[in-house]
Formats: C-alpha cells, structure tokens, sequence
C-alpha cells in the first residue's frame, strides 16, 4: 500500500539564499509545510521533534555532509524509518547509485527549478514508495 | 490564481535582487580564501573549505538563473576538486585556470551588478 503523499519537510541546506528560493518552491508552489535546517547536525537534532513525512537534504555542507547525516539517521532506531532525497551538483549515475545505496529515495539535480522542484519531489516519492 | 502566480514571480523576483546586490561580495569572499589559501602552506581543511566555498558560488548562481557564471564556477571547482582529492597544492597551471576563470567571473559580477571591473 502507497504511503500518504507528503505534507510537512525538514530540509537541509547550508546556502541561505538556496534555503530561500527552496521554501517559496517548496511552501507557495508545493503547498508543503517546511522545517529549515543549515547542518547535518542541526537536522539530527530537530528531526525527532519535527517527524516530518520526508527530509530533503544537500549532499556537501560543511561538518557534516549529507551522507554522513543519512547514515547517522539510519544508524538510530528512532530516526531510521524518515525517508531522503538528496540535493546535488554532482547527480551522475554512479553518484545516484551510491546514495540509494546507503538509503536515499532519490536525488535531486542542483540547480533546480522553482517552478517544478516540488512536482520532482513528488515524483520521487510516488515512484519510489 | 494570476494574482498569485505574479505575487510569486514578484517573490522570487525580489530574492533575486537581493542575492544581486549581495553577489559581489560572496564573489570577493570566495577569491580571498582562494588567494589566502595559495599564499599559506596547504591544509586539508583549508582546501576543503575553499572546494565548499566555489562549490557554493557554483550553486546558488545556478540557482537563482546565472548559468554563464555557474558554469564558470563549476569548471573552477573541478579543478580545485582535483588539488583535494589528490591531497596537495594547486600546481602553478591549475592556480592559473582558476585565477583565470575568477577573472571572468569577476566581470560577469560586475556587470550584474554595475560596478566597474578593477584590474
């Protein structure tokens, strides 16, 4: 059975003018409830609070990049289970691979389109749960 | 439902002006870490954080619809990327093809914003 579609993001981007244009393409497009985030760590600290339906993240952030957040989610019985797509430059198909492999629902190109990057995000989730 | 597409596009436009008004001095940022990062003995840490600093610059101009600086960006961070992964300096040439791709930058900057180039 198809989980409900997503209502409320926690996002994770360390670029404040990215953060900016994502909550207009995310809230005033999508219709989406979005929780902001600047760090891998940040994120692990409110996602437990927040429980959102999905968490979209950037891959290079400083700290602690996205990767090492999904597997640190991953590692904990009490974050496991949130779903996560990735934001990238970098979305070349052995790139796309490696992060499904450590759990990610799917990858996001960067730059993305206001416009559309809430309809990406459905897409993802429709076609991958 | 026109009212609210052009109260969008007036918000985007609006973050766009801004990242404009502030994009000359993320520029200059970016080429002070690079400068200072070529001048001092090299560091792992430093050279990662100078590969997220054009990384960045990379990104956001994607973002917000300057695809000519973006790509400039992006063929600066390439190189870079190849000084951290291979865990040394820059060599003379790969400092030349950045410095080189910052110059173009800087004038595309200037133009977006106005300012005059100094060279």
């Amino acid at each position: 059975m198809a989980k409900p579609a997503p209502s409320r993001i926690l996002m994770v981007e360390d670029e404040l003018d990215i953060q900016a244009v994502a909550r207009i393409a995310l809230e005033v497009v999508g219709g989406f409830t979005v929780e902001m985030c600047s760090t891998g760590s940040e994120a692990l600290a409110k996602v437990g609070g927040y429980a959102p339906d999905l968490i979209l993240m950037d891959v290079m952030m400083p700290g602690m990049d996205g990767p090492s957040t999904l597997r640190e989610l991953r590692s904990r019985e009490a974050t496991r289970g949130f779903p996560v797509i990735f934001m990238t430059a970098k979305v070349q198909p052995q790139e796309v691979t490696r992060y499904k492999s450590i759990g990610a629902l799917g990858v996001i190109a960067k730059p993305f389109d206001p416009m559309t990057l809430a309809g990406t995000v459905r897409s993802i989730w429709d076609s991958e749960t | 439902m026109s009212t609210d597409g052009q109260d969008l596009q007036t918000q985007l436009a609006e973050l766009r002006l801004g990242y404009v008004r502030q994009l000359p001095a993320k520029f200059s940022a970016f080429e002070k870490a690079f400068n200072a990062h070529l001048a001092a003995a090299w560091t792992e840490p430093e050279a990662r954080e100078t590969y997220r600093l054009i990384h960045s610059l990379a990104g956001s101009t994607g973002t917000y619809g300057f695809p000519e600086i973006c790509n400039l960006a992006r063929a600066a961070e390439a190189v870079v990327k190849t000084s951290v992964e291979r865990r040394s300096p820059l060599l003379p040439m790969e400092a030349g093809q950045v410095r080189e791709l910052l110059a173009q930058i800087q004038g595309l900057v200037a133009r977006l914003s106005g300012t005059p180039t100094i060279l």
